[in-house]
């Protein structure tokens, strides 16, 4: 890589992947993985990259689709959701201790919890979701109304 | 007030702070972070910095036409509650094409393509109106960030296992065929169809009839035999059978120059064994082949970067069981990659799993 396109990467890296980092972190421990794949491809390609509209837009999708990638899933991945899951069961087990929302995000589809993550705290529009998740801004609305009913359903279960 | 307004209530804005709780991280500011708070945003990050240009290309589409009867007549055994009769007259300038039994009828000059080679990034389908048998079984691909290719409309086909969802729409086709299909009706780019046990994805092109008429035409035909593919990809029976476990013997050099593979040396044991390494590698596809490699592993990448901006690579000279992965049919560009998955063989820890095409 030449010099100055390696410090223009490096440049983008240092902004990006600390608000993409933010972000994706909450949707489980796979995020860090998937993103530093992203800005690994990203780097391979910044030739490439570099001229697209967005291309924090890009790494975004890649990350994303990677961790909705079910055969690129590695250990790593599943060890991440079965701890998530026995956080989730352990609380859920305990019935003095209330679900808080956090917890019961957790125990949200991987799928749900990503739309959550990118529309709530990455507050990108319906359209953008779906752009980083490969479905349509409709399939998003649907998928944040079932993960909104769903998490109702869990506060509901704690509040009794 | 958009769509999206009616989500930001106040229950989004507690998903909103219970999602800061799991990140575990301030609200965003609105200035670029620099880099002692990028250092406190992770205990070691992992840092990917590139020293090195791969292209990687992804995803090119081996789409080889294949010629086609203007006219065909096939024999059906027609089923009990098949729509057809038991000779079927395919129109002047369509062909039928056959995938586990079910088969639509699409324009002759339509090549028929395996279906690893359907799209990935900007729709299934491409300019080329295609039909695909079989899945798409490689790996999501890094796509250009082009949203306004995504929903253009374009003709096409693909027919692959899969049953329906359950909120699909029972219907009856002008032909006769009870189908199911998603609730999108014919808005948008793309029409799916379930019909015994076959998955029809259509692409809706600019004339909303050719992808009305492929709806139409479905049948099914019990036994019949696959329509010819180009592009075909090679499976294999029994792709997770372990391979015999080597000890490298001459160095092998990875994924455009970034890794090395060195021969072990006399003295060199593995704690892990090669079965558990194989059995922590998880599934395989069936169109690739694996070899497992007991060597000594160097790679530029990935590297941590030291607060200088020096970096020091993550694995230099580290006994490693490797399984190593190739395409079953290397030559047809979108059958699979190469790549490998890294396990330390001292301790067992699973490492590294990485894919790239074109070539070793």
């Amino acid at each position: 890589m030449e010099d100055g396109v390696a410090l223009q990467f490096d440049e983008f890296f240092r902004t990006e992947y600390p608000r993409l980092a933010r972000v994706l972190s909450a949707v489980d421990a796979s995020a860090e993985d998937a993103l530093q794949e992203a800005f690994s491809q990203a780097a391979r390609a910044w030739k490439r990259v570099s001229e697209y509209e967005d291309p924090a837009g890009w790494v975004r999708h890649v990350a994303v689709r990677r961790m909705l990638d079910e055969r690129r899933s590695t250990r790593r991945k599943h060890a991440a959701i079965e701890r998530l899951e026995m956080s989730a069961t352990h609380h859920l087990d305990d019935r003095d201790t209330a679900i808080d929302l956090a917890t019961a995000i957790g125990r949200l589809s991987t799928r749900h919890r990503i739309a959550l993550t990118l529309f709530y705290l990455g507050g990108l529009t319906s359209a953008e979701t779906g752009e980083a998740m490969g479905i349509t801004a409709g399939a998003v609305r649907f998928h944040l109304d079932e993960a909104r009913a769903r998490l109702r359903q869990l506060l509901e279960v704690r509040d009794v | 007030m958009s769509d999206d307004d009616d989500l930001r209530d106040a229950f989004g804005d507690d998903i909103r702070a219970a999602l800061h709780e799991r990140a575990r991280v301030e609200p965003l500011p609105d200035v670029a972070f620099d880099v002692e708070r990028r250092n406190h945003t992770r205990a070691r990050s992992r840092v990917l910095v590139a020293t090195l240009a791969v292209a990687i290309a992804l995803g090119g589409v081996a789409v080889i036409a294949t010629r086609s009867d203007d006219t065909k007549r096939i024999g059906v055994v027609t089923p009990a509650s098949s729509p057809r009769t038991s000779t079927t007259v395919v129109r002047s300038g369509f062909r039928v094409v056959s995938y586990h039994g079910v088969h639509v009828e699409v324009p002759a000059r339509w090549p028929v393509v395996d279906g690893m080679h359907t799209g990935f990034c900007t729709g299934p389908f491409s300019d080329a109106p295609t039909a695909f048998v079989g899945p798409q079984e490689n790996g999501s691909p890094s796509c250009p960030y082009v949203p306004s290719l995504r929903d253009k409309k374009r003709d096409g086909v693909r027919l692959q296992s899969g049953d329906q969802p359950g909120d699909a729409r029972r219907s009856t086709t002008s032909s006769g065929a009870v189908v199911f299909q998603d609730t999108a009706g014919w808005k948008g780019s793309i029409k799916y169809v379930w019909y015994r046990g076959v998955s029809l994805t259509i692409g809706i092109g600019p004339d909303v009839r050719v992808a009305e008429s492929i709806l139409d035409s479905i049948g099914f035909t019990p036994g019949a035999p696959d329509t010819p593919a180009a592009g075909r990809c090679a499976r294999i029976d029994h792709p997770n059978s372990m391979p015999e476990p080597e000890r490298l013997t001459t160095r092998l050099v990875l994924e455009h120059g970034n890794s090395t593979l060195d021969p072990p040396l006399p003295s060199d044991r593995a704690v892990m064994t090669a079965a558990q390494a194989w059995t922590a590698a998880g599934t395989r596809p069936d169109f690739e082949h694996a070899r497992l490699v007991l060597a000594r592993y160097s790679a530029t990448l990935p590297a941590t970067q030291h607060a200088d901006g020096s970096l020091t690579p993550d694995h230099q000279n580290q006994l490693m069981w490797i399984v190593l992965s190739a395409p079953n049919s290397p030559d047809v560009q979108g059958c699979g990659m190469w790549g490998y998955h890294l396990f330390d063989a001292r301790t067992g820890q699973d490492l590294e799993s990485a894919g790239y095409t074109p070539g070793p």
